[in-house]
């Protein structure tokens, strides 16, 4: 039954569900997502997508961790799968880990909000904090899709020495080091210093 | 078809069915009408209660039908078959003390605990300035009205006073009238106790124990089916008994009435809140899968809905096909005929 994967056309849809549901239990939210649903909101790919990731959840004081994510949410969430045909964990919080050691400075100020109805707003991660997650998520688990979405989003060489350096913050140890230049390599960038 | 809106269809046809069921059982409103069908009394008087809010005249005169007939509702199955919502149980519980408190001569009634808080008007729109007592003990506010005097007993030999026949004849404590009720009119060749408590709306213990006494007494045959009993009777033998030409229908008229409950409290809420599409098709699958059980047990096939999209519609295909039930039906059904039953 719970078929169905998130495109551009349906990705607007559930959110809007999303928020309907959450305005019938009158609940507000603000949800930082970042990943491929990020990517197509954006129009930064065309691709389909198995969820929307949540690495975070914006309160009046910053932001917090979505783990575990509220009630309310929940209900919401599973109703829209239903309602849809997804995948019940549509919406989950899988990069909420990367809220632990920080996200790229500035990260939150270069969201782009968007509000679905008045109970929900979704700050989705801009194309520079997305080369920032891409390219940790290429040298973390490989190439493949990160690879190809990191390629869409054509980083120059200073947008992707900056984004290594920040994933160095979340891996400091000398092997990931030696994979992160190995990837940089792989995408043209190479002789850079990551230490400055 | 009615171009009425949804909910203005369901509430105009399941009005107009209330008003011609009492007519045949003896409210104040004479009818050349009679339907083919064994009425579940109980289950009516639940049904028809919440509907009658919207039709004061109705209201009364199904007061007055509980006056001079309420010794012939079983408190029994009417606290089985009753809604869950707390506001209707209510209305159900004054109005059967209204019948008692205002019978010749008045029967026992409890007394009400005093309710607290704002009474909750039975009538929207109308205003109360001298409020009946019974109905305020019970949470609500009713204009106080005198019977009416226009109720007359059940035609007992009626198709649709089956259920009163047989309990003149077992007696309303038992639950041998709605056994034999339910095996008289039932599709069905042979019946599980299961099916048959469901229907008769007692526990199934009782069930089994007055199935055993019938099949002791010879009344009822039991077969062996699979691993369990399955119960039948010989009709003929028990249409020549109770003087009847024929088999009165049979509705599974619990499921029916509480599917058409709830879809009807559903569209009132949906047109309230005024929903988006996509809200209302939420809740449709809602409704959906809530009255599933009743709406197939009622004899209609609810198709597996895999997305809300589709539901409304579904929902609009199930609603049509329960009203549907409520139509009425060919007056005379041969005994012999095979199935008495449409469902």
């Amino acid at each position: 039954m719970s078929t169905e994967t998130i495109t551009p056309r349906n990705l607007i849809p559930l959110l809007e569900a999303l928020g309907e549901q959450l305005g019938q239990q009158a609940h507000h939210f603000g949800l930082v997502v970042v990943g491929g649903s990020a990517l197509l909101a954006l129009g930064l790919i065309d691709r389909t997508t198995l969820d929307v990731d949540v690495v975070a959840l914006t309160t009046p004081s910053g932001l917090q961790s979505p783990e575990p994510l509220p009630a309310p949410l929940v209900l919401a969430r599973d109703r829209v799968a239903r309602d849809f045909a997804v995948t019940s964990d549509w919406l989950n919080t899988g990069p909420a880990g990367l809220l632990d050691f920080g996200l790229p400075d500035g990260f939150l100020a270069r969201t782009t909000p968007v509000a679905f109805g008045a109970a929900l707003t979704v700050h989705f991660a801009s194309r520079v904090d997305q080369i920032h997650l891409k390219l940790y998520a290429m040298a973390d688990q490989g190439a493949g899709r990160h690879e190809n979405d990191l390629r869409a989003l054509q980083p120059t060489p200073d947008e992707l020495v900056a984004a290594a350096r920040w994933t160095l913050t979340h891996d400091p140890s000398e092997p990931f080091l030696v994979v992160l230049h190995e990837t940089l390599a792989h995408l043209g960038v190479v002789d850079v210093d990551l230490a400055t | 078809m009615s171009t009425l809106p949804r909910n203005q269809r369901l509430s105009a046809t399941t009005l107009d069915f209330v008003w011609r069921q009492w007519s045949q059982l003896g409210i104040g409103r004479s009818t050349t009408e009679r339907d083919a069908w064994a009425q579940d009394p109980e289950a009516l008087l639940i049904f028809s209660l919440p509907i009658a809010r919207t039709d004061p005249r109705l209201f009364d005169e199904l007061l007055d039908w509980l006056r001079l007939n309420g010794r012939l509702i079983s408190a029994r199955r009417l606290s089985t078959l009753q809604p869950l919502a707390d506001s209707e149980r209510r209305l159900i519980q004054a109005a059967v003390a209204w019948g008692e408190a205002h019978a010749t001569p008045p029967r026992t009634a409890t007394s009400p605990r005093k309710a607290g808080g704002s009474p909750e008007p039975v009538f929207a729109g109308i205003r109360v300035s001298t409020p009946d007592p019974i109905f305020l003990a019970h949470g609500f506010s009713k204009p106080q009205s005198a019977p009416s005097g226009k109720s007359t007993s059940p035609d007992l030999a009626s198709p649709i006073g089956l259920a009163f026949s047989l309990r003149e004849l077992f007696g309303l404590a038992s639950s041998r009238a709605e056994i034999i009720r339910f095996l008289l009119t039932t599709d069905q060749r042979v019946s599980r106790a299961a099916a048959i408590a469901d229907a008769a709306g007692y526990t199934k213990r009782n069930v089994n124990e007055t199935l055993s006494a019938l099949v002791a007494a010879g009344l009822v045959e039991r077969t062996a089916q699979g691993n369990s009993a399955a119960y039948s009777l010989d009709r003929e033998r028990w249409l020549t008994f109770l003087d009847r030409e024929a088999c009165p229908l049979d509705r599974a008229w619990p499921s029916i009435y509480r599917a058409l409950s709830a879809i009807a409290r559903w569209q009132v809420d949906a047109a309230n809140q005024e929903l988006s599409d996509y809200l209302r098709a939420s809740g449709a699958y809602d409704v959906i899968h809530a009255t599933r059980k009743d709406v197939e047990t009622a004899g209609i096939r609810v198709r597996s809905t895999h997305r809300a999209a589709d539901a409304a519609g579904d929902l609009d295909q199930i609603t049509n096909e329960l009203l549907a039930l409520l139509s009425a039906v060919p007056k005379h059904v041969s005994s012999t005929a095979g199935s008495p039953k449409l469902r």
